[in-house]
């Protein structure tokens, strides 16, 4: 009997394992999604639950969102982990960075095999017939046309000391990253600094050529968590040590890029190929949606972060309005401070929420709610302020109480100026609701920011296109709204009052 | 007793004398017009009736007792006031501006309609004039307006800065009689504030002279026109009356 009641709780425990809700984030350019998409995958097929966090921006924000809770794990690399997270000034290896992270109570899993680093590219056609397959090769070819990213040339581990190290003497010069694979097409330059991994390698039939003094440092992909994710996670996790090669994940980034399929197509087919699951229960996978099916959930989500943020604005900024008109002292330092708050560009005002309040739609809305703050604000105490003063004697010497003057007189008259400020608070948060997106708020701004992380126009229209419209349906409601509540007395001219 | 008493009332602000030491008693239910020059001081004293302004020394006493200005407001239910321009509030409509202060002191509906149609009837304003706003009235019928908002509460002291100032010949005329059938149907101690020495003879029971925060002289037409107090009030009068 007693071991049959054992038998039951480990079942019900692992059964309750298993529908634990995972949230994989993902770093928001096209190799950082599917690689998400994967782990995602991955989990969904051996029975986890899980929420996909993606749109989170870059390193900061995932590895935030990370150690605050608000993501399970996601896709790094491990150069950037060491450089960029840990700040390691050495070179480490993966043991020493491992050992590195697990004094934080980090840990990060096997090595997925590719290396996704700055490397040197040339067309598999000039390699041939230049026979070059390693980068001290080109010594040998002093006349040879290269063209580097301005930031290449710039960086620490770019084309300064790497000539140095190989000894190179050919004069480089400077052209836009995102034109460099074109001009290597048409032969205008014939070798430059591309991402290993970039999809772009096999779609323009290029060669890496070998890092043979191993200059550029490993950006090994691994997948980034806390140590105290469950044994069986970090199994599944593990299944995907050693299978990506870079030739196949430059193929993955390509379809995506360039044959128009999804993250989860790829995904899938990756997992398929390499019959990483061979279970039956095939679930979650997400399936082409049309447009308006897509656009509508973002869209009120949009709505939803806009319309609460607004409301807690009004209900702190006007407020606080009447506090400095009936306390002038205050006045100044609290529409200076609000003033300071309005000059942080929007994308560092959601960075600065990621450690107070994590990542999703809280910190999106209380950083909305603190740019609706000064136009209410600073309106309402303008118009209250700017009252006539002989109506505000009148109502005095008549023997209105302070707030029965404020009540009935003062705000009445003031209303059409605090309506335009909160008018204009709306139009700006639509507007800023768009960057919610990079701290995973969602909204418009997902297709926009995935838009921008895939150079998909399409997909940034997808999100531009409706904020922008909602930005004029906001100011047509408003104009209706403004009209009802102003006044007969402002709409018409003043001087058929001298008749 | 005055219901109204001044007692050695001196204001100044930032050093500048605005009243020097002047006491005056107000009759009952009789109208006094207070006259000056502009910055003469004429309407610091109506405003020190109702604590809008508070005297740097001196005291005011309203039915004998000192002004609270601690706790102005029941005081100031009692005194109707009007000013130029009328003051009325423009986001309200006559209705509205009439009543705001009987509804604001909870009066029961009936009595305030009572009491608008009854103001409104003494004033000549008809009832579509009430759902008008005071942009669409006439100066004359705003001021009109003015007029009933301000006896709205029956007030036992009605106090008035330049009310008919802003009027031409005619309407001014026509205001002018039902503002004295009015104090006799209702009467109240009324201190009115004008620069027009016609208005005021025509007007009040008792004439009060000021010039730089100084009572020159008080007393009724007859007074002041055959018996001038000083050489500033023959030259006023003389002045005003050409």
């Amino acid at each position: 009997m007693k071991n049959i009641l054992l038998i039951i709780l480990v079942l019900f425990s692992f059964a309750k394992l298993n529908s634990q809700t995972i949230k994989v984030g993902a770093k928001h350019f096209n190799e950082g999604y599917i690689l998400s998409e994967i782990l995602s995958q991955l989990l969904e097929r051996n029975g986890y639950e899980v929420e996909r966090k993606f749109n989170l921006g870059g390193t900061l924000i995932c590895y935030e969102a990370l150690i605050n809770g608000d993501i399970d794990l996601y896709p790094e690399y491990t150069g950037t982990i060491s450089e960029a997270i840990l700040k390691m000034k050495d070179k480490v290896d993966y043991n020493q960075l491992k050992i590195a992270l697990n004094k934080d109570e980090l840990d990060i899993s096997g090595e997925y095999g590719f290396n996704n680093t700055y490397a040197f590219a040339v067309k598999n056609k000039t390699a041939e017939s230049l026979s070059l397959n390693n980068i001290s090769d080109l010594k040998k070819h002093p006349e040879l046309k290269i063209g580097l990213s301005y930031e290449f040339l710039e960086r620490e581990d770019g084309w300064k000391n790497l000539s140095k190290v190989y000894g190179l003497n050919q004069k480089p010069f400077g052209l836009e990253h995102g034109l460099a694979y074109k001009a290597l097409d048409d032969g205008q330059i014939m070798l430059t600094d591309v991402y290993s991994t970039d999809g772009e390698i096999p779609r323009y039939d290029l060669k890496i050529l070998n890092d043979d003094k191993n200059f550029f440092p490993k950006y090994s992909a691994v997948t980034f968590y806390k140590t105290d994710i469950n044994d069986r996670i970090k199994s599944i996790l593990n299944s995907l040590t050693g299978n990506i090669t870079e030739e196949e994940m430059q193929k993955m980034n390509s379809k995506v890029l360039f044959e128009n399929r999804s993250f989860a197509e790829v995904a899938e087919e990756f997992i398929k190929n390499k019959k990483l699951y061979t279970g039956i229960d095939e679930k979650n996978i997400p399936k082409n949606e049309s447009i308006i099916s897509e656009i509508l959930p973002k869209l009120l989500q949009h709505l939803k972060l806009t319309f609460i943020a607004l409301l807690i604005s009004i209900l702190i900024a006007l407020p606080s309005g009447i506090f400095i008109y009936m306390h002038p002292s205050f006045s100044k330092p609290v529409l200076y401070l609000a003033g300071l708050l309005q000059t942080i560009p929007s994308i560092a005002l959601l960075a600065f929420m990621i450690p107070l309040f994590g990542i999703g739609f809280l910190p999106a809305v209380i950083a909305l709610f603190l740019y609706g703050l000064l136009p209410i604000l600073r309106n309402t105490a303008i118009a209250l302020f700017s009252v006539d003063p002989l109506l505000k004697e009148v109502a005095e010497g008549m023997g209105l109480t302070r707030s029965q003057k404020l009540f009935n007189i003062e705000l009445p008259l003031s209303m059409p100026t605090i309506l335009a400020g909160i008018r204009t608070a709306a139009v700006i948060n639509i507007g800023t609701a768009t960057l919610a997106a990079f701290i995973g708020a969602g909204g418009l701004g997902e297709f926009i920011v995935t838009g921008l992380a895939l150079n998909n126009t399409g997909l940034i229209l997808m999100g531009a296109v409706p904020a922008a419209l909602l930005a004029i349906v906001t100011e047509i409601l408003f104009e209706v709204l403004e009209k009802y509540v102003t006044p007969e007395y402002l709409k018409r001219d003043k001087t058929i009052s001298e008749h | 007793m005055f219901p109204i008493e001044f007692q050695n009332v001196s204001k100044s602000i930032k050093e500048i004398s605005i009243l020097r030491n002047v006491s005056l008693g107000f009759k009952e239910n009789h109208i006094t017009a207070v006259i000056g020059k502009s910055g003469s001081g004429k309407s610091t004293i109506l405003k020190s009736i109702n604590g809008l302004v508070k005297p740097t020394k001196g005291e005011i006493k309203l039915f004998g007792k000192d002004l609270d200005y601690n706790n102005l407001i029941p005081t100031r239910l009692q005194i109707g006031y009007s000013v130029q321009g009328t003051g009325l509030f423009p986001h309200l409509n006559i209705f509205e501006n009439i009543s705001l202060l009987a509804k604001l002191n909870n009066r029961t509906k009936e009595e305030i309609e009572l009491r608008t149609k009854k103001l409104m009837e003494m004033t000549d304003l008809s009832q579509e004039h009430g759902l008008k706003f005071p942009y669409q009235l006439s100066g004359g019928e705003q001021q009109r307006a003015g007029l009933c908002r301000a006896m709205m509460l029956d007030p036992k002291i009605f106090i008035l800065d330049e009310a008919f100032g802003a009027l031409d010949v005619t309407t001014k005329y026509e205001i002018h009689s039902e503002f004295l059938n009015i104090q006799k149907t209702e009467p109240r101690t009324i201190v009115l504030v004008t620069h027009d020495l016609n208005e005021a003879f025509k007007l009040a029971d008792e004439i009060v002279i000021i010039e730089k925060g100084e009572i020159q002289q008080k007393g009724n037409k007859e007074d002041i026109l055959n018996s001038p107090a000083n050489d500033f009030v023959k030259y006023f009068t003389a002045s005003q009356l050409i």
